[in-house]
């Protein structure tokens, strides 16, 4: 991603640590919805 | 990086945080419709169950109802006759109540008028009653004086039973004596026995008139002399000639015996004559010369 070539790796930032921030997140987030999904047993049309 | 790059990775972190917060919220909060679904299910299947007894209940409590409705229908209409019937008899009995109003009102100055002749009467009562103490105390006296009396009359029956035993006994003599005397040619009569004992009082009379009796020459006079004057049958009188007229001497003429007697009359026959002497009328007569 920098211009100079791909042999020296920058140094990560916080922007990176923002990066795993916004990964954790979604995780947290999908880990969340799968248990409410599991309420219902996974049917999506009413009864 | 760019600056764009940095605006996307902040973006994107910002938006992942937002999907991880609105996800735990619904996990968090979010009701659980499949449950309630069930359970208003089973509320609904229990609430079919309790409509349905509580249909049962109702057909049973209607059937009921009208059965209680018809009975109560039947017994208004009782109930309707007897108010009708109970009406009539209300007025009747209205009529008797006035007429009972009417009595009583005359009943109750009957009543005055009956308590206060009462209270009259218990007045006089109370007088009677000090009355019939002093009765009582009377009563008493008398009936004390009545045994004592008693007991005298027990005593005097007793000398009566005795007196008259005697009575009889002497009554027996009597007759005996009576009976006697007859056989002897003497009156058992009170008089002639008075005549006989009793001797005349001094009395003098005039002859009335004379009377020739029988062949023998009995002769009857009557004189102006009777029982009033005290004399009896069998009264022996001497007859007399006063001397009182001029020419004429006293003379004795004889003597009679009373046979027959009135109060102011009496008939005697001749039983001595003077052997001068002519009884005549209005002679004297005397019981004692």
């Amino acid at each position: 991603m920098s211009p100079q070539g791909s042999d020296s790796n920058p140094p990560p930032d916080i922007y990176v640590a923002l990066l795993f921030v916004g990964v954790s997140a979604l995780i947290a987030g999908c880990v969340f919805l799968v248990l409410e999904l599991n309420k219902y047993a996974w049917t999506m049309a009413p009864p | 990086m760019t600056f764009v790059g940095k605006l996307l990775v902040v973006v994107q972190v910002v938006l992942s945080i937002c999907f991880m917060a609105f996800a735990g919220a619904v996990f968090t909060v979010q009701t659980n419709w499949k449950v309630a679904h069930k359970e208003i299910v089973e509320q609904t299947e229990l609430d079919k169950v309790a409509y349905s007894d509580l249909d049962t209940e109702f057909n049973n409590f209607k059937t009921a109802i009208n059965i209680q409705l018809k009975n109560e229908t039947d017994r208004a209409n009782a109930a309707e006759n007897d108010a009708r019937m109970l009406t009539q008899e209300l007025a009747t009995k209205t009529t008797e109540l006035d007429t009972t109003k009417t009595e009583l009102f005359t009943q109750r100055e009957l009543a005055i008028i009956a308590g206060e002749e009462a209270a009259e009467r218990r007045k006089e009562a109370v007088a009677q009653r000090v009355v019939n103490e002093n009765l009582h105390t009377s009563l008493n006296d008398v009936i004390t004086k009545m045994r004592s009396l008693e007991n005298v009359i027990f005593n005097e029956s007793i000398k009566s039973k005795g007196l008259i035993a005697k009575h009889q006994k002497l009554l027996a003599e009597v007759t005996n004596l009576k009976s006697q005397a007859r056989a002897n040619n003497l009156d058992p009569s009170p008089a002639a026995v008075a005549s006989t004992q009793a001797p005349p009082p001094l009395v003098v009379g005039l002859i009335l008139d004379t009377k020739k009796g029988n062949r023998k020459g009995s002769e009857f006079v009557e004189i102006s002399l009777g029982s009033d004057d005290g004399l009896l049958k069998g009264h022996m009188m001497s007859v007399f000639r006063s001397g009182a007229q001029a020419g004429q001497r006293a003379k004795y003429l004889g003597e009679i015996k009373i046979v027959h007697i009135t109060p102011d009359r009496a008939v005697g026959t001749v039983v001595d004559r003077a052997k001068n002497g002519t009884i005549e009328r209005g002679d004297n007569v005397t019981t004692r010369l």
